[in-house]
């Protein structure tokens, strides 16, 4: 398992840096796609995952995708392992669930492309860029779409389009996402307003860890909702061109707000964040990445000044990932209750905002 | 009404459309599972087409006009609301009646599909489409979805096979450009 202390260490390359990065954190675009022949996973037999996880495997050793591609048996790995690759967005909650066949394939050493095979649907191609890349993802999950479709017949059909599990994905089987970080609009208190909006567009908005969890530190997970009728450039061009930018310059906006208009409340906030978190001595998940969203605004504002010189963003935003339980551990190299962690994760925080 | 084969009550109504004839069975459960009209259980590994505009409608329980049961997993409608998840793809098929409502509703009315198609729905062999694949563009023209153009891109390769066949090379020659020219309206690229 490649993924030990000295990875956790590392963080997640997706978290770093791109374009737009003050608020876009990070793009994602998710394919859903099964084969012909065998059944969806619900009324698979194992012996029938175990024959899509051959033809995968055997379609992706033929094709330059290999290279660099580390596959794991998904159901051998221990319980902190698969709390690891979930934390780092490497697979879904779902893949983590339960011991029947099913594997991972993951682009290394970056870790922005993945294959989750035997998911809700036989396979989840998935690739993630840092800031605001659509266009390269797509294209980075298309790409890997065709190869493996160059030797693997995808369930289709010219009505209803790729066909998956649920209904909700089934057509393009697309889902682009993007991260954003919006605390300027909490704060004014606008958030909910621009969340109705989103959801208008057809949008839906989900937390830091996507289906079921709360938006937590300000993090938001904003993805196309519909599937069907509406062709991948168009949802592409929606959300990359217009959407996305439009919820970024709100908060913009907002944030120049607080600047001018409340500076005092906005440098309270923040300064009052970076203190708890240099000396709290315990600390739970939520209180780390809220109070960590305020100060990741204070290094992209300059609110900061003198009380964190050079305290980058992006050192911020990757410990929102490594505050989390199984990062700690790994990184610890030790199993850790609930109250352990939360001693650990304040010493994490306090050395790193030191 | 009574099973064709026994005295059983009919509850799978087959119907089928070959060739423009239309004919119909009515069997008992225990008389559709024994002819294969009805499979309860996992579908057969080699089944590829989902999609059967010719083929059988299987509908069971008398009054619906559409199957609530797939025949090739035996998922039905009732099952799929409670796991909220279709046993295989040609559960959109034998469910469509059922289905096609809900998935009107979850995706703002649609029904049918724009976007990416997999080369091998247009006959192509791998890889000769350009970088993303082939796509059908929304608003190509009125009537040029992707099932009409795939179907169509089928129908004229049966044609080009014919004209080969027959050494009408002119006829061939139009037939291959005709089907150049759509699958690059499709985005699939120099594909012949």
């Amino acid at each position: 398992m490649p993924w030990s202390a000295c990875s956790a260490r590392r963080g997640a390359c997706w978290l770093a840096g791109g374009a737009d990065a003050d608020v876009v954190v990070s793009s994602r675009v998710r394919l859903a796609r099964n084969l012909c022949g065998y059944p969806f996973l619900s009324r698979a037999t194992p012996g029938q995952r175990q024959e899509v996880i051959a033809a995968v495997r055997a379609r992706l050793a033929s094709t330059p995708l290999a290279q660099g591609l580390l596959w794991v048996d998904v159901q051998e790995l221990s319980t902190l392992d698969r709390l690891l690759l979930v934390e780092r967005h490497l697979m879904s909650k779902e893949l983590a669930k339960g011991d029947l066949p099913r594997g991972l394939a993951v682009g290394l050493p970056d870790e922005q492309m993945t294959i989750m095979v035997n998911e809700e649907d036989h396979l989840r191609v998935q690739v993630l860029r840092p800031g605001l890349a659509l266009h390269e993802a797509w294209q980075g999950a298309s790409d890997i779409d065709d190869q493996l479709e160059g030797g693997l017949d995808m369930a289709f059909s010219p009505r209803f389009g790729y066909l998956t599990a649920c209904p909700t994905n089934v057509g393009t089987g697309v889902r682009m996402s993007v991260m954003l970080h919006l605390p300027a609009l909490r704060l004014t208190g606008e958030i909910d307003k621009v969340k109705r909006a989103a959801a208008d567009m057809g949008m839906s908005v989900r937390g830091f860890y996507g289906e079921g969890s709360e938006a937590t530190g300000d993090f938001f997970q904003l993805s196309n909702q519909r599937t069907l009728g509406r062709a991948e450039q168009v949802i592409l061009r929606e959300l990359a061109s217009e959407i996305i930018p439009k919820v970024a310059e709100y908060e913009r906006a907002a944030r120049q707000a607080l600047l001018s208009r409340r500076a005092r409340f906005l440098e309270d906030t923040i300064c009052r964040a970076l203190g708890l978190l240099r000396h709290a001595r315990l600390l739970t998940p939520q209180e780390a990445m809220g109070n960590l969203s305020l100060v990741r605004l204070g290094t992209l504002l300059g609110v900061l000044g003198g009380e964190a010189p050079g305290l980058e963003p992006h050192a911020v935003t990757q410990l929102l990932v490594q505050v989390q339980q199984g990062h700690l551990q790994k990184l610890a190299d030790r199993p850790m209750d609930q109250q352990q962690r939360r001693e650990f994760r304040a010493e994490l925080v306090r050395g790193r905002l030191k | 009404m009574k099973c064709d084969c026994c005295e059983r009550e009919a509850t799978v109504h087959e119907v089928s459309i070959q060739h423009g004839k239309r004919s119909e069975r009515h069997l008992c459960e225990q008389c559709a599972q024994a002819k294969g009209v009805l499979q309860i259980g996992p579908m057969p590994g080699q089944a590829k087409s989902v999609e059967h505009p010719a083929g059988p409608q299987v509908a069971r329980g008398g009054e619906a006009p559409q199957s609530s049961v797939c025949p090739a997993c035996g998922m039905t409608f009732a099952g799929f609301r409670q796991a909220e998840r279709l046993g295989c793809a040609a559960c959109y098929v034998a469910l469509e009646g059922h289905l096609l409502p809900l998935i009107q509703r979850v995706q703002e009315g649609a029904c049918q599909h724009v976007g990416k198609v997999p080369k091998r729905a247009l006959g192509e062999s791998a890889g000769l489409g350009q970088e993303g694949g082939p796509v059908v563009e929304a608003g190509v023209g009125v009537g040029t979805g992707a099932a009409e153009i795939v179907a169509r891109v089928r129908g004229l390769r049966e044609e080009l096979e014919r004209a080969l066949s027959d050494e009408q090379y002119e006829r061939a020659a139009s037939l291959r450009d005709e089907i150049a020219r759509l699958v690059r309206r499709v985005g699939g690229g120099p594909a012949l």
